[in-house]
């Protein structure tokens, strides 16, 4: 039970350990991966003209 | 075409912290358009510092229009060799190219025709980075880097080019109505609702990379760009930087056009329904192209060495974004993994342990969640890495170092 419950717990552990340093070395060393979005400098100008909620389901 | 300075003769640059032409020889400060302007009326003739650096007068209009095609519907075009007007050398430009540096005096040589009244650009943004601070933003993104080696970390700039970019702005009018479909409420409760949006949207300066030889994964990275900051596109901004001509016609980006439109436009509707995994069923979109304008605008690309390789940094000239990923340390990244594995293991080897000696009903659904979540961490694990290699392949690719030795090199 001891062995079975230590490669458990390794098997995990390693996996979450491999996880986390990902998380570290994309924090570390890649910059700028998001895209830029149009809306980052421009007004949000949608403009909603009619909206339901709720509808029945439509035919497609 | 070089911008002299009027006091001493000497050539100007553009200073992007000052936001004018400045002369390196007396100080002497120009405002763009004021510069240019002064180049047209004193004729190289009636200037006899101009007339002793422009001996070679192989960058006449006549000259190069005989020279250069103008790439307007994607066609290739011939590089062309041209004598440098300042020290007579002889020097390779790219086709694509609107101005260079000398490679071997450095001299600012603008090629003021080659950017044609059918290529020339409305609207520029002009450089508000310097090559100081782009080298400054890099170097401090650097030194934050825990797994970055240190012979990146105190980098030898091999070369810094501020580039030009070119882009289309697209002004498009958006309207659709659309059928939505999306999840609301958890557990037994959950059910599918339906949603209609009818909507329009005015898209103002939609930008869209015009360049061929960039990457898009590259230059929508360094996006985005205050678009609204842009201003009447004058030679003088040109002044010291290089520039690429675009070498995607109006016609050939105008799906890509109305395709970002769409997805920006589709994103928005989403947003205003409140349920989750929002799907559009059906939809009857109307898009109209308003107006399209040719733009330039401002990048920076540093290129550093590391175990013989060249790399390739990027840096938005106008917002200072850096965009690219360098290589790990392999011994500190196993080091970090390792520890970080190490007290993990420890944790949850306890936890399974006093978990099964406890003797429960069912240990098996424990078991398999944890099977499970470890198949989890390893498959996101890896993909967050091969997303890392694969940015880093981008700082190395092939494509980018000849974008940028070309810009340098003429070839």
């Amino acid at each position: 039970m001891v062995v079975f419950g230590i490669i458990l717990g390794c098997l995990l552990g390693f996996s979450c350990g491999y996880l986390v340093t990902a998380f570290i070395v994309r924090a570390s060393n890649s910059h700028g991966d998001s895209k830029g979005s149009f809306k980052d400098f421009s007004i949000n100008n949608l403009l909603i003209i009619h909206e339901e909620n709720g509808i029945r389901k439509p035919r497609i | 075409m070089i911008l002299y300075c009027a006091n001493c003769g000497d050539a100007l640059l553009f200073n992007p912290s000052l936001g004018k032409m400045e002369c390196l020889s007396c100080g002497a400060l120009f405002d763009a358009n004021e510069a240019s302007a002064e180049y047209t009326e004193n004729d190289t003739a009636t200037n006899p510092t101009t007339e002793r650096l422009c001996k070679p007068d192989v960058l006449s209009k006549e000259a190069t229009d005989k020279l250069v095609t103008p790439n307007t519907e994607g066609e290739t075009m011939e590089c062309n060799i041209y004598s440098c007007t300042a020290c007579g050398a002889e020097l390779m430009i790219n086709g694509v190219e609107s101005s260079t540096f000398c490679a071997y005096c450095g001299q600012p040589t603008i090629v003021f025709n080659r950017v044609s009244s059918e290529a020339k650009p409305k609207y520029i943004i002009p450089f508000s980075i310097t090559k100081e601070q782009a080298v400054a933003a890099i170097r401090n993104r650097f030194k934050k880097g825990l797994v970055i080696p240190n012979e990146i970390k105190h980098f030898d700039i091999e070369r810094v080019r501020g580039i030009y970019i070119p882009f289309w702005l697209y002004d498009i009018h958006y309207h659709d109505a659309q059928y939505l479909r999306g999840t609301v409420g958890s557990g037994k409760s959950k059910r599918t609702k339906y949603f209609f949006r009818e909507a329009e949207c005015n898209f103002k300066r939609l930008t869209l990379d015009s360049s061929k030889q960039l990457s898009d994964e590259s230059s929508q990275r360094l996006e985005p760009y205050d678009t609204f900051a842009v201003q009447p596109f004058d030679i003088g901004y040109l002044s010291g930087f290089y520039a690429d001509r675009y070498d995607m016609s109006k016609k050939n980006t105008e799906s890509l056009a109305l395709s970002r439109a769409k997805l920006l436009f589709d994103n928005q509707v989403k947003s205003t329904v409140r349920a989750s995994n929002v799907q559009i069923m059906k939809c009857n979109p109307k898009r109209t192209i308003k107006n399209v304008d040719y733009a330039l605008f401002p990048a920076w690309f540093l290129t550093f060495r590391y175990k013989d390789q060249p790399h390739t940094i990027l840096v938005n000239g106008q917002t200072g974004k850096v965009v690219g990923a360098v290589p790990f340390h392999k011994g500190k990244v196993t080091g970090i993994y390792l520890a970080i594995s190490a007290g993990l293991s420890f944790i949850s080897s306890l936890f399974a342990i006093s978990y099964l000696s406890g003797d429960p009903e069912e240990p098996g659904k424990m078991i398999a969640l944890m099977i499970m979540l470890s198949i989890f961490c390893f498959i996101t694990g890896k993909a967050i890495f091969g997303k890392i290699k694969k940015n880093i392949g981008l700082t190395t690719a092939k494509d980018m170092n000849r974008f940028v030795k070309n810009r340098q090199e003429g070839m």
